[in-house]
């Protein structure tokens, strides 16, 4: 790598936890988080919730964070090279490997959804939503439904052989636009964006909040279809569910997925950290910052908003939904009641959603372009051109094989679910138990003015693991024996298991060449000078 | 609404923006050169 390369650094202690926030700011916050809540007991949800996000989520971020920088000072940003010199160990090393795997594979699918809020952008600025304000909501819904199934090609494969080809260049725009700012580098490109971004999010979500929660009781006829009762749908507390250990599994996979942990990218990002950097106040500060759009933002306008138009039945229907359901489909019709201003509302809602996901996409191919320049000694330019490649080869079958997301939903459970568990437990083992958890402490602090609790080395060596342990098993027990099911039944899960594992074979190969050159280079790629600390 | 729905909704968001908040105020109030506390701990 150059010069240049080396020195790469975020300019600003904001700019570091703006960019992190970015990244954990995605749809899942204002789509996901409110329906988990409201299938699992409502206000009750926040306890284990809070409780997940205290005792799992934010330790295992400082131990991400710590990790991050102490492997940015070795001279290493990449997963694999971080894993290796943490967990002092070649294998950790190679399990390093899903540190980039992750967010790169999920990369090939989370453009494809971001280019979804990106058209939907443009749709209602142009006027070309075709949900219409004056038809009964089952037209409506009918109408939205279709609409996002042309959008996206749910119905068939080959979303542009249906004739929405005008995705496929919401696509490229996007990933165009992607490309551009990693490849501008860490301060030039992801910190100056995310510090225009984020503002501009909370500004949005501001403008769409202020416009939910002033509707009243738009409809006289529905007297009961109020704000008020919108918010008790989604606040008021089911006390029952908490004898539900799904109800606690539920709130901690929210957790996890929602801050980003395990994800490989604050890892990555942490990496280029200055040696002095306080990571136990911006670890910290970037889980408060995604946890205060989840709760106001989240919280406070999906549901709402659609109880006041649609009433009980339709939310549970909505709720039901899931994420995409509930986004691309019951918002549109809530949209449409909006009068007026109703295209101008679905206009900054979905930019929103588009900036939260530009914002965690930008991340995703971070990680991937440091790891090629680490392991393969490449300029930026010609690690771009690599990764671009990667990227075409991964994407293309997402938006070929869009007939029920089939292929995204696949890579979807493997890599972005399953791998992201197995990951957030091999950092918190390698940190807590390889790297040993007094010098982890000791890590953590170097640079910190806010101590944590000490009780947290007690959390962080035995409580998150078993919590996570908990988690993960209850969830192969719940889902895996299905995934399996659905991928020996179709061969298009069978070739998006095949893409997984070729890139996991071109991250091995690129792995052993990297070794080879740190240790040419006297890089500390196993941990072994700080040992004896 | 219930009562108990208010209460945790007031108090999930005075939670979230007042974690926010303080994170933030530090963040600002920090000097550059923290006092460096050196603890000596027996390694793992």
């Amino acid at each position: 790598m150059s010069n240049q390369e080396k020195t790469q650094e975020w300019g600003t202690k904001l700019g570091v936890i703006l960019a992190v926030s970015g990244s954990a700011v995605g749809l899942g916050n204002f789509l996901r988080f409110p329906g988990q809540a409201a299938a699992n007991g409502g206000g009750a949800f926040m306890i284990p919730y809070f409780i997940a996000l205290l005792v799992l989520g934010i330790p295992i971020g400082w131990a991400e964070w710590t990790m991050g920088r102490y492997g940015g000072k070795k001279g290493f940003h990449s997963a694999p090279g971080i894993f290796g010199v943490v967990g002092r160990s070649r294998v950790m090393r190679y399990l390093g490997i899903i540190g980039v795997l992750v967010p790169l594979s999920v990369s090939f699918y989370y453009t494809y959804i971001e280019a979804w809020c990106l058209a939907y952008t443009f749709y209602y600025v142009t006027g070309n939503v075709p949900v219409l304000a004056g038809d009964a909501v089952a037209a409506q819904t009918q109408a939205a439904s279709g609409f996002f199934s042309s959008v996206t090609g749910m119905a068939e494969h080959g979303v542009i052989s249906q004739g929405s080809y005008a995705t496929f260049l919401f696509w490229l725009a996007t990933f165009g636009v992607n490309i551009w700012l990693v490849f501008r580098g860490i301060s030039g490109g992801i910190e100056k964006f995310c510090s225009i971004a984020m503002p501009t999010m909370a500004v949005c979500a501001a403008i769409v909040l202020v416009r939910v929660l002033t509707l009243g009781t738009p409809d006289p006829a529905n007297p009961d279809q109020s704000v008020i009762n919108g918010l008790g749908y989604m606040w008021n507390p089911s006390w029952e569910a908490l004898a539900n250990p799904q109800t606690w599994l539920a709130a901690a996979g929210q957790i996890f997925f929602s801050l980003s942990v395990g994800f490989g990218v604050i890892i990555n990002y942490a990496s280029y950290m200055r040696r002095k950097s306080d990571v136990v106040l911006s670890g910290l500060t970037a889980s408060a910052t995604n946890e205060l759009f989840e709760v106001s933002f989240g919280g406070l306008i999906t549901l709402t908003a659609s109880f006041v138009f649609l009433g009980l039945s339709g939310t549970i229907a909505a709720v039901s939904s899931g994420t995409f359901g509930l986004g691309f489909t019951t918002l549109p019709v809530v949209f449409a009641h909006m009068g007026p201003l109703g295209p101008f509302i679905g206009a900054v809602w979905f930019f929103m959603l588009f900036l939260a996901a530009i914002t965690s996409s930008i991340s995703m191919y971070q990680p991937a372009l440091a790891f090629f320049q680490e392991t393969l000694g490449w300029e930026r330019l010609k690690a771009t051109t690599l990764l671009v490649a990667i990227c075409l080869i991964g994407s293309f079958p997402v938006m070929y094989f869009s007939k029920d997301a089939v292929f995204l939903s696949t890579l979807d459970d493997w890599v972005g679910t399953f791998m992201i568990f197995v990951l957030g437990a091999l950092q918190i083992f390698c940190f807590s138990w390889l790297f040993g958890i007094d010098r982890g402490w000791r890590e953590a602090h170097e640079g910190a003015h806010v101590r944590i609790p000490s009780f947290y080395k007690v959390v962080m060596k035995y409580i998150a693991p078993a919590y996570l342990t908990v988690v993960f098993v209850a969830f192969a027990f719940r889902n895996l024996p299905d995934w399996i099911r659905h991928v020996a039944e179709d061969p298009v899960r069978q070739l998006a298991m095949g893409l997984i594992l070729g890139v996991t074979l071109l991250m091995v190969g690129c792995t052993m060449i990297g070794e080879k050159r740190w240790r040419e280079l006297r890089m500390d790629l196993d941990g072994k000078e700080d040992a004896a600390r | 609404m219930t009562a108990l729905g208010w209460l945790i909704m007031i108090g999930s968001l005075l939670f979230v923006w007042s974690l926010c908040g303080w994170c933030y105020y530090q963040m600002l109030t920090q000097k550059e050169a923290p006092i460096e506390e050196v603890e000596h701990f027996h390694s793992a």
